[in-house]
């Protein structure tokens, strides 16, 4: 315990540098303006600075990268509370309460409540982390091949068993894990260094860059999406109108006690959630939301402006970014999409997230956690505070129609910056427009590129396995650990049917 | 409208079966087993993908007999449907096919892009490739158009030259970098 103190006290020492809290501004303001506009997720900025981040030091790209997802995470909150129009899906539980806050004149309250929410989650989830990651990463680095195949197909087919209320939905979900092994697949094989796929075309040799993927998936395919539903933001001038009472730091440390449980509650909850590969923010905040209204002894105020029910929300989504990077600090593996956009960040840089990465340079690793915490910290109070009215501002005067084609621009030059060619840029035109069309027809995209980032390990790892095992499949069903996750796999998938067949729903 | 989604479902669910089908019967053995390389994973994931796809029309065609057989006995009791309005975005042409549309002109602009960089240099091209953007999402301002597929372009190049890195200069833009020099 004293060690892992000693060792974060020395990732602070190599983190707090004046470059690394400029590069968690920069990334926090804007997360900030990206996740505060509908359309424009998180994770679509972070895609989208990733280019950007390949000619920096590691920890100053990885800090900027951290700011926007952390700055993203908090910003969904201000248009779901200035204008009940939540900028990203979790913040939609906290709309419940912020935006009744905010109408009856207490603006700067539920803003306020928000952002300490924010602060606290993400922190009590950072110091988890930290703790969690030393154990966690011995474990892993016991696990062979035959358990890391089982353990990532166990991750996707978690995301798979969680999507949607309807059978269609899995199947769907199921297919679009399997597109996304398939895409990872093109290129050369990755034990004979044959061609697959390439269908002539040397540009594919490399295989379908990450970067490339993730930015054609994410960003592109959804700017596609926006062509046909142009935001119309009719801002309701009530809110507006009505005298805003001042927040006094007496109210501050009064409703910081009144919500005091719900925050630790909600933090716990956000990081048990986030731990979990797949689940996400959106069903964290909510579920959050729900425990805080039935453990409340007087719920009646909820969904009226009550405190707790912007806390619990905000505290668990932003625990949540944290715990997620539980599964990529340890084991390797990306549990969330903007987990996996940040595991491109780290290959990026040369680092590879996992227990190797612990054991080898642990320094590094800490040195990550160091700047996790100061993240938040840095990004709440010294970014998010002063950046309220202007994202007010941004938000009320913003023309999509110029916004959306800078985009594209932004996402060419991006993938063009990769490998300096311009195929790179029919490849995120081919892909985006794929992935529109899956889109479209209800096939989960997340899904599809968790699969496609997490496909090159499972072939890795199966083939390795069954290299060892002579060619024996049995080899993942006599390892108990393998044969355990294989099992466990199995009962999300059926778990997930069954609860549907129940609920009799399906299309 | 019930009818144009479980229509459109099935197409979705025999375009997957098409894939399946031509991937395992030319795909593979064209581009990959031809190549000299192992064919077992990818013909695992098309295996596994095919049973999705025929579990999903299965599913698919229960379904629709149960949702039938409900309307049917219903009906059978006296009960009788009303007429619902579909919304416009579900017949097939307006909201929709504009959608559709609209993504297939920026689909184009972004092919012609790419095209007019390596002929024209990366600014123009962008100035090109802006303008017919800016006017596929709605904008109608030319003032507005014109001021920013300038502005931007030449930003992204500012970014560009100071972080050393280069854009696509083209025929036209290399031509005319020389006449400068």
């Amino acid at each position: 315990m004293l060690d892992i103190f000693l060792q974060l006290w020395e990732g602070f020492l190599m983190s707090f540098t004046l470059a690394n809290i400029l590069g968690i501004a920069a990334g926090y303001g804007v997360g900030i303006i990206a996740g505060s506009i509908p359309g424009i997720m998180g994770v679509t900025a972070m895609v989208l600075i990733l280019p950007f981040t390949f000619t920096m030091p590691p920890l100053f790209a990885i800090a900027a990268m951290m700011g926007v997802y952390k700055g993203a995470c908090f910003a969904g909150s201000i248009t779901a509370t200035l204008f009940n129009i939540p900028g990203t899906p979790e913040a939609a539980a906290t709309a419940f309460d912020s935006y009744p806050m905010s109408q009856s004149g207490q603006q700067a309250r539920a803003l306020e409540i928000a952002l300490w929410a924010s602060v606290i989650g993400g922190t009590l989830s950072n110091f988890i982390l930290v703790f969690s990651a030393a154990p966690l990463s011995a474990i892993a680095l016991k696990l062979g091949p035959a358990e890391t195949a089982a353990l990532i197909l166990f991750s996707l087919t978690a995301v798979i068993s969680l999507l949607g209320n309807t059978r269609t939905d899995i199947w769907k979900g199921g297919l679009s894990v399997v597109i996304g092994l398939m895409i990872a697949t093109v290129g050369l094989d990755p034990m004979e260094s044959t061609r697959r796929y390439v269908f002539g075309l040397t540009e594919l040799d490399n295989g379908i860059p990450f970067v490339l993927a993730v930015i054609a998936f994410l960003a592109f395919a959804e700017v596609l999406e926006q062509v046909g539903q142009m935001t119309i933001i009719s801002l309701k001038k009530s809110g507006e109108k009505a005298k805003q009472i001042p927040y006094s730091w007496k109210g501050r440390w009064q409703d910081l006690k009144f919500c005091g449980k719900e925050l630790c509650r909600a933090s716990l909850l956000g990081s048990l959630f986030g731990a979990m590969p797949g689940i996400g923010a959106a069903p964290a905040a909510f579920v959050a939301y729900g425990e805080a209204k039935r453990a409340a002894k007087d719920n009646s105020l909820f969904g009226k402006g009550d405190p707790r029910g912007i806390a619990a929300p905000e505290a668990a989504n932003n625990a949540v970014a944290a715990s997620s990077l539980i599964p990529l600090v340890t084991l390797g593996i990306p549990g969330s999409v903007a987990a996996a956009v940040l595991f491109g960040a780290f290959m990026v840089q040369g680092m590879m997230p996992g227990p190797m990465l612990m054991r080898d340079s642990p320094e590094t690793l800490y040195g990550l956690f160091a700047l996790f915490i100061m993240t938040d910290f840095i990004g709440g109070f010294c970014v998010a505070l002063p950046f309220l009215a202007l994202v007010k501002r941004i938000f009320v005067t913003l023309n999509y129609s110029l916004l959306f084609p800078a985009v594209i621009v932004c996402c060419g030059i991006g993938v063009y910056a990769e490998e300096f060619h311009v195929f790179s840029i029919v490849l995120l035109g081919v892909l985006g427009g794929f992935g529109f069309l899956l889109h479209r027809n209800g096939f989960n995209i997340p899904a599809l590129v968790l699969a496609l980032i997490l496909g090159p390990f499972l072939e890795r790892q199966t083939r390795t396995a069954m290299l060892i095992s002579g060619g024996d499949p049995m080899i993942f069903l006599t390892k108990p650990i393998s044969a355990g996750l294989l099992f466990l796999a199995v009962a999300a998938i059926a778990w997930a049917f069954w609860k549907r067949m129940k609920k009799g729903s399906s299309g | 409208m019930l009818k144009n989604s479980e229509n459109r479902e099935f197409l979705v669910i025999v375009t997957l079966l098409a894939f399946a089908s031509a991937n395992g019967f030319w795909l593979i053995p064209e581009f990959v087993v031809a190549e000299g390389t192992s064919g077992h994973y990818p013909i695992l994931l098309n295996w596994i993908f095919a049973l999705l796809s025929t579990g999903y029309l299965i599913d698919h065609v229960v379904t629709r007999k149960q949702k039938k057989g409900k309307v049917s006995r219903a009906e059978d009791q006296g009960y009788v449907r009303p007429e619902v309005p579909a919304p416009l975005e579900s017949k097939g042409v307006g909201i929709s096919l504009l959608h559709g549309i609209k993504v297939a002109l920026i689909l184009l602009s972004v092919f012609i892009w790419v095209f007019l960089q390596e002929t024209i240099g990366f600014f123009f091209a962008t100035f090109c490739f802006l303008c017919a953007t800016t006017l596929i999402y709605g904008e109608r301002n030319w003032k507005k158009i014109i001021i920013f597929s300038l502005v931007f372009p030449l930003v992204v190049l500012l970014v560009f030259l100071l972080l050393n890195a280069t854009l696509p200069t083209g025929i036209v833009e290399e031509t005319l970098r020389n006449l400068v020099k």
